[in-house]
């Protein structure tokens, strides 16, 4: 209705086109919001140092190409690291605090295999008059070779087998890994101006003079000796190596097993030895591992798998004994034990009061752990308790000598062995160069990088995130399983895989989710630049935007 | 009320609580936003609201809010920024609202809020008492109490065209189970009809991100006092407004109303005076008082900001004795009602009358006609009142 109200009109408006900008509520401001690019859980805990959130962000925006290249900035090899790798990055989950963690490794997987059905490598220029010697081509030798290749270096790859992969190819199982997806990934990873030498053994084929000619070498020669158990009997006939019948299983052999095994070890090896003798026929797999069940190295799905399969599992014994029948093995005597090291840091038993244990067995096949063989480098490497001597970098104290892998680490995963691997061909570029490579790219003029912080779970304001059940890896039946190689888990599809990417906090980078802007009480926040800008006018220093901010990646910073 | 006969054929008769005459009356009022929050026994409102928006039927933009004081908060931005708007609340409801109402009435914000009136705790009850609402009579909002869901219905629909006149919140004030629970036939105006009375909210200053100009940012002293001053203005002008408003209803409807509505008052030596309610009540108790030859008359007060003082001390100059019923108790002092008709016949030199304060039907004890003739007969029998308010017990 219009009413003159004459000297009962409203007032307390402003003149049109003045608003509240002009009142500077930023003068009452001691502190002030910042926007951060921190680190998510998931990548500080990723041996490869793979930046989970942002790629598995790119994924959910429909770019896989930009996810894949955002892999393999750190790792060339996530179709093979999205199915071996042990996933650090799930445990440390913020996500686990709340309905279970991300499943990262099945993303990995998912975009590995986008990328190698889909991808086109990029195949770098040699730019630089360095020639650097890789020797060995298991996940540590492969990775300094891939990133060599990318800072401009040309490159000697010298392998001791016939192919390429290392414990890659001869050491996991193919319904762990497939073969096709081994060679496919090791390909695009090797660019074409990298010369590859097989059948060069270190110390039989490749001299230590030879290397010495280059202007770096990374040594990657891996851990290869398996691990004794000192107990009597170990060398009768029957007995053997988990890892040397997995390099045969893996060559296309079909070792004689007997239709009785019994497995020394409680390790992803072990594991992988049992599920591999379930699948050549033989009817009774004991394993025999010192830890209980929760404190076995292997995967807790992996001793889930090796169940389903039909392999038995006695925790909490040792060996004590072989028994033999004229020469040959037939069975082993085992106690209740513990697990113990030596000085050396070799595992021993130690046994504790209770009745022994005899498994009836026509084999046995130890796998208690590798060592590096240290014999074939010359006196000027430095080692220390059976590993070369390396800094963080991978640098031993050798000029211009690097190494990394199973050889100079006890960190004895693919993932660590890719993270070394990195690292060594950037501590390489340094030495060679003076350069060090670029950080990574902030999402913004507007945002500061703060890599050293760490997002916790409190930083997550949950109230942003429906619960959503974390998507599961279909598993082919165990009676199928055992039938073949055929790999065992089944990769996710696009809408279970998107579906999984939206249940990514996106810990400590902003992702435009408006709530900053939305909330600011003094209107003080703007969108700019593809991201958000802060009045300094008008803040008044609140926290309102860091607490409503869903993924911590707001910071409060002091003016005083 | 004389009720007139006029053509009224845009009318339909329900049976209704006068919950669901308030909700039908924010139906027909077109709000755009209507933030709510449940409270006993106002809920029912907040229900049918619900249900009508199910249904297709309402349009507005319901917002189910976590406080009274959010709704409010809602209520006036939606207000400024030019919607019309619709809430309903009780008890402890609009006393968690309080700081809002200051604002709202502040700003300018023409807000319809229904109010049933039900005592506050401590103790808790569910019973009707006026405080709730009379407490809040400092804040600048028109108060407008209501007797029947006939008058709930009609009153809503009027305080949207005098609040939205006068630029201040308006407040229509029915009770607790009496009024809020009761069936009753109630005339329901169909929307042409609606339409010819109440235009839609088009202010002249409204909050639009297209023409950016601010409001209520920080006042000097000489700032906030005109704006303070300006209220007071503006409520001179909604006494005439409810006139004007009560008179075009009961021209389109066949019930008009008034600030004050009178009841064989004309020759009465005593006159009750009484708000909501009770005053149906006290209407019935008038009769049978003069049936016994007792010059009784009744003044209902239907509008208590801006309170009527003029029309007030006008109409009861003649009277002797005027005896205010008060469902209420202002601890400490006494019926609030009763205070400020006092004040407004003081302040109009109406010095010849004695004003007797009664205080019945705390909590929600029924008063019936016959407590209303006891109290009259009470104040005949009296030379000048006590100092102190009568309480009903002491009857």
């Amino acid at each position: 209705m219009s009413v003159d109200l004459g000297s009962a009109r409203p007032l307390g408006w402003s003149e049109p086109g003045r608003t509240t900008l002009e009142i500077k509520t930023g003068g009452w401001r001691t502190r002030r919001p910042a926007y951060v690019e921190a680190t998510a859980p998931c990548r500080a805990a990723c041996p490869a140092g793979e930046p989970i959130a942002r790629w598995i962000e790119r994924a959910r925006l429909g770019d896989h190409a930009g996810a894949w290249a955002l892999i393999r900035e750190e790792n060339p090899f996530p179709a093979i690291t999205g199915r071996v790798c042990a996933h650090p990055c799930e445990s440390a989950c913020n996500r686990g605090q709340y309905d279970g963690a991300v499943a990262i490794n099945g993303l990995e997987r998912f975009i590995g295999d986008w990328g190698l059905e889909h991808g086109t490598p990029a195949r770098p220029a040699i730019t630089r008059a360095e020639c650097v010697a890789v020797v060995g081509s298991g996940p540590a030798g492969l990775a300094c070779t891939y990133h060599l290749s990318r800072l401009g270096y040309r490159v000697h790859l010298f392998e001791a087998e016939h192919e390429l992969g290392g414990l890659l190819r001869y050491g996991i199982p193919e319904y762990r890994l497939p073969r096709a997806v081994l060679t496919r990934e090791i390909e695009f990873a090797i660019a074409p101006d990298v010369e590859v030498f097989t059948g060069r053994r270190l110390g039989e084929d490749l001299s230590w003079s030879t290397l010495a000619a280059y202007d770096a070498a990374f040594l990657a020669t891996g851990a290869t000796l398996p691990m004794r158990l000192r107990v009597p009997g170990e060398e009768a006939r029957g007995t053997g190596h988990g890892l040397t019948f997995l390099r045969h299983v893996n060559a296309g052999a079909v070792p004689s097993l007997g239709r009785r095994l019994v497995v020394v070890g409680g390790g992803s090896t072990a594991m992988d030895v049992a599920r591999s003798a379930r699948r050549l026929g033989v009817p009774s797999v004991t394993v025999l591992a010192l830890e209980a069940r929760e404190d076995m190295p292997a995967q807790p799905e992996e001793v889930a798998e090796a169940l389903s399969e039909g392999v038995e599992i006695v925790n909490g014994v040792g060996v004590f004994s072989f028994l033999e029948d004229s020469g040959g093995v037939s069975g082993v005597v085992a106690r209740p034990a513990r697990l113990g090291r030596d000085d050396a840091g070799a595992v021993l038993p130690l046994f504790e009061p209770g009745a022994s244990l005899t498994v009836e067995a026509d084999g046995v096949l130890v796998s208690v752990g590798q060592r590096a063989d240290l014999s074939r480098l010359p006196a000027g490497v430095l080692c220390d308790s059976g590993l070369i001597v390396v800094n963080g970098g991978g640098a031993t104290p050798t000029r211009h000598v690097f190494a990394g892998g199973d050889a100079a680490s006890n960190q004895r995963t693919v993932t660590h062995a890719i993270g070394a691997g990195t690292r060594a061909a950037r501590s390489i570029h340094a030495a060679l160069s003076g350069s060090t490579s670029a950080a990574d790219p902030a999402p913004g003029a507007w945002a500061l990088p703060a890599p050293e912080h760490v997002v916790g779970f409190s930083e997550i304001n949950v109230h942003y995130f429906r619960r959503v059940r974390r998507a599961r890896r279909r598993q082919r039946p165990p009676d199928q399983r055992l039938r073949s190689f055929v790999e065992t888990a089944g990769g996710f599809d696009e809408e279970t895989a998107a579906a999984e990417m939206a249940r990514c906090f996106t810990c400590g980078r902003c992702v435009g989710c408006d709530n900053c802007y939305i909330f600011c009480p003094d209107m003080a926040v703007s969108r700019v630049d593809g991201g958000y800008r802060i009045s300094t006018d008008h803040c008044k220093g609140c926290g309102l935007c860091i607490e409503e901010c869903p993924r911590g990646s707001l910071h409060m910073v002091s003016e005083r | 009320m004389t009720p007139v006969r006029v053509e009224v054929p845009q009318q339909s008769r329900m049976l209704l609580t006068g919950n669901h005459a308030v909700a039908y009356a924010a139906l027909l009022a077109r709000p755009q936003v209507i933030p709510v929050y449940p409270i006993t026994p106002q809920t029912p409102i907040l229900e049918k609201l619900l249900e009508l928006a199910d249904r297709g039927e309402l349009a507005g933009e319901l917002i189910t809010v976590e406080s009274e004081h959010s709704a409010m908060a809602a209520c006036i931005a939606a207000s400024l920024a030019g919607a019309r708007v619709f809430t309903a609340t009780a008890s402890q409801g609009i006393a968690l609202m309080h700081e809002m109402l200051h604002y709202a009435a502040g700003a300018r914000a023409p807000v319809v809020m229904a109010n049933v009136n039900r005592t506050l705790a401590s103790p808790w009850g569910f019973w009707p008492d006026q405080t709730d609402s009379l407490a809040q009579r400092d804040t600048g909002w028109i108060q407008l109490y209501c007797e029947s869901a006939q008058e709930a219905l009609d009153t809503v629909l009027q305080a949207y065209r005098v609040a939205e006149s006068v630029l201040l919140p308006a407040m229509v004030v029915t009770e607790a189970m009496y009024i809020s629970h009761t069936l009753e036939p109630v005339e329901v105006p169909g929307p042409e009809l609606v339409a010819r009375f109440l235009p839609p909210y088009e202010p002249a200053l409204r909050l639009d991100p297209a023409r950016p100009r601010s409001f209520g940012g920080t006042s000097t002293p000489a700032q906030w006092r005109a704006n303070r001053l300006a209220m007071q203005a503006a409520m001179g002008q909604a006494l005439e407004a409810v006139d004007e408003a009560g008179t075009l209803w009961g021209e389109l409807t066949g019930r008009p109303y008034a600030s004050v509505e009178r009841y064989r008052v004309d020759d009465a030596e005593l006159a009750l005076v009484t708000a909501g309610g009770i005053a149906g009540t006290a209407r019935e108790a008038v009769d049978r008082l003069r049936d016994h030859g007792v010059a009784a008359g009744l003044v209902k007060l239907r509008l208590f900001r801006p309170f009527p003082a003029a029309e007030l001390a006008d109409l009861l100059w003649p009277v002797r004795k005027v005896v205010v019923i008060d469902r209420n108790c202002s601890v400490g002092s006494g019926g609030i009602f009763a205070q400020e008709v006092r004040a407004a016949l003081h302040a109009h030199q109406q010095s010849g009358a004695y004003v007797f304060s009664y205080i019945a039907g705390l909590g929600g004890v029924n008063v019936s006609p016959e407590r209303v003739v006891q109290i009259a007969r009470d104040a005949l029998g009296r030379v000048r009142p006590p100092q102190e308010p009568i309480l009903e017990e002491s009857l």
